[in-house]
């Protein structure tokens, strides 16, 4: 049994390493729905009905080979606010499950890769993040997504019998709406160059006509914080996983692909308009005395971006820099966050950025034109 | 949630747990439809009603009987977990899995009248998109009116001055066309 300190001791592996597409594609998460016959749905049961749902899943979950390693596991009222905030800001829990009290049970996988959520919407929510490609994300390829798929639901699938509609061919929801294949697929995208040309509206209208939805990945009311989004399908009975894995894939690699095009637009610019932000960025890193969670979110995606465009380069090398920034953001958001003294937050942050900037030895391009 | 409600100068509160708060569309503040935010008396009704419901204690969802329609043999209430077809257009979600059986015709009317006014609305938005045609100071002065009824203020600045510079020019298109 894993214990909670060891999975909050370090964020994720998926979420420290650099994206692939050179740093744009963060990863790649699928989410499976599946609900049990004959038991109210989360949000219509008793805490009497929820315990009676998780005493037929818990048992069973082990069996997945995600969690074949260790595991683990809680019931909400187990884990204080604190707590609940440092796994969202990892990733390790849903807003909506962290909201949850009685008879609703998280478990992750020792990896850190798999979560299974009991009574979160619906009765049996699993989130799986799929490892960049690494090795092969150099040359733009992108993980074999509608195998991922298919192994997970064929591992989620055997564990029981789900609530299915054999006339329709579909699983059922507590939304008619989603009913269908409740498989749901979700990119993390950092964006920088796209959001500082002014385009993620036509983005926005672009995946809309593929059927697909684009949204701010951090929902605190700034729609561009840190230059990340979330690319994602529609919940519904249209497509096979397989499909639908197929054709995401397609639009996340455009979407990556465009992305890098407008950073090289940007560099040859004459204006050196994203030279000037970078600077900028890099003043303010350097000289600020408070600083907001937003602020330092932007200012690390555009040192992310500097880093693949070569502007400033870092003894350490590239990756290792860009792993450190990662884990140097997760860990100042999550004490922002849960800092009891909210007038000296935003100071500590500032120190924080700007001891790490100066303590890492690196040297700044200036362009040539 | 906490339900604060004062009548007649005497205030009453009470503690909903999420599932009740959420069933009777008062977990998300946004779900107050047009006419309960625009007019109070509604919302009070609704209030009234959902205190009235309550006042027999308990915090969990509360179960009705399976109901029927007077004198036809629609189920108006899933007799596995009690939801009803208003719970269902309250809250869009449904109760259980058997929901779907019990609640089959019902559901499809409220899906088939759905699609019919998403239908009707797709046809008035066509109907009122703007046609390709050359545009004049009018036919701008027409769509500045619907994007600032409808806040859409960065349309509507475009507008705005797509008409000073049809009144300057006489013709703003031309110099996009030379461009």
């Amino acid at each position: 049994m894993t214990r909670l300190s060891t999975v909050l001791k370090q964020a994720p592996e998926h979420m420290l390493e650099p994206g692939d597409f050179q740093d744009t594609l963060q990863g790649i998460l699928i989410r499976v729905v599946r609900n049990l016959p004959g038991a109210p749905f989360p949000g219509w049961s008793t805490a009497e009905s929820r315990r009676s749902v998780a005493e037929r899943l818990l048992p069973l979950l082990p069996e997945m080979p995600e969690f074949a390693q260790g595991a683990f596991q809680a019931e909400m009222p187990e884990l204080g606010f604190n707590d609940r905030q440092r796994l969202l800001l990892l990733n390790l829990i849903s807003p909506c499950l962290s909201a949850r009290q009685e008879g609703c049970h998280l478990l992750i996988s020792r990896k850190r890769d798999t979560l299974a959520m009991v009574n979160e919407e619906e009765h049996l929510v699993v989130h799986h993040f799929l490892r960049k490609a690494g090795k092969h994300g150099a040359d733009g390829r992108l993980p074999d997504l509608p195998k991922a798929v298919d192994e997970l639901c064929k591992h989620i699938d055997i564990l029981t019998t789900y609530a299915w509609d054999a006339t329709g061919n579909r699983f059922l929801t507590s939304l008619p709406a989603e009913c269908g294949s409740g498989v749901q697929l979700f990119a993390l995208l950092h964006l920088p160059a796209l959001n500082f040309a002014n385009m993620t509206g036509q983005v926005t209208k672009a995946v809309e006509q593929l059927h697909l939805n684009i949204s701010p990945y951090y929902a605190d009311g700034h729609d561009d914080t840190g230059n990340r989004f979330m690319l994602y399908t529609v919940p519904g009975p249209d497509e096979m996983p397989g499909e639908m894995a197929a054709h995401f894939s397609g639009v996340v690699r455009r979407l990556a692909e465009r992305e890098l095009g407008v950073r090289q637009r940007l560099l040859r610019e004459p204006g050196q308009r994203i030279h000037d932000r970078i600077g900028r960025t890099y003043g303010m890193l350097l000289h600020a005395r408070r600083l907001s969670v937003k602020e330092m979110r932007d200012a690390f995606s555009m040192l992310r971006l500097a880093t693949v465009l070569g502007v400033i380069e870092w003894e350490c090398g590239a990756e290792a820099f860009i792993r450190t920034l990662n884990r140097l953001g997760l860990e100042l958001a999550a004490a922002s966050a849960t800092a009891e003294d909210e007038e000296a937050a935003p100071r500590a942050l500032a120190d924080g950025c700007r001891a790490f900037l100066q303590s890492t030895p690196h040297t700044f391009n200036t362009p040539n034109h | 949630m906490f339900l604060t409600q004062i009548v007649n100068g005497k205030m009453s509160e009470m503690a909903l747990c999420e599932e009740c708060a959420k069933a009777r569309g008062l977990f998300d503040p946004q779900s107050l439809t047009f006419s309960e935010k625009f007019f109070p008396e509604e919302l009070k009704r609704q209030m009234d009603r959902i205190v009235q419901q309550l006042s027999g204690g308990g915090s969990e969802p509360e179960r009705r009987q399976p109901a029927a329609v007077e004198g036809s043999d629609v189920i108006t209430a899933c007799p596995v977990c009690r939801f009803t077809l208003e719970d269902y257009r309250r809250t869009g979600r449904l109760g259980c899995p058997d929901c779907y059986t019990f609640l089959a015709a019902e559901l499809d009317s409220c899906s088939g009248a759905q699609e019919e006014d998403d239908a009707e609305q797709e046809t008035a938005q066509e109907n009122s998109a703007p046609k390709a045609q050359r545009p004049t100071v009018a036919n701008l002065s027409d769509e500045l009116q619907r994007a600032v009824e409808r806040e859409d203020y960065e349309l509507a600045a475009h507008l705005r001055d797509q008409i000073k510079a049809f009144e300057n020019n006489q013709n703003p298109t031309e110099g996009n066309h030379q461009a």
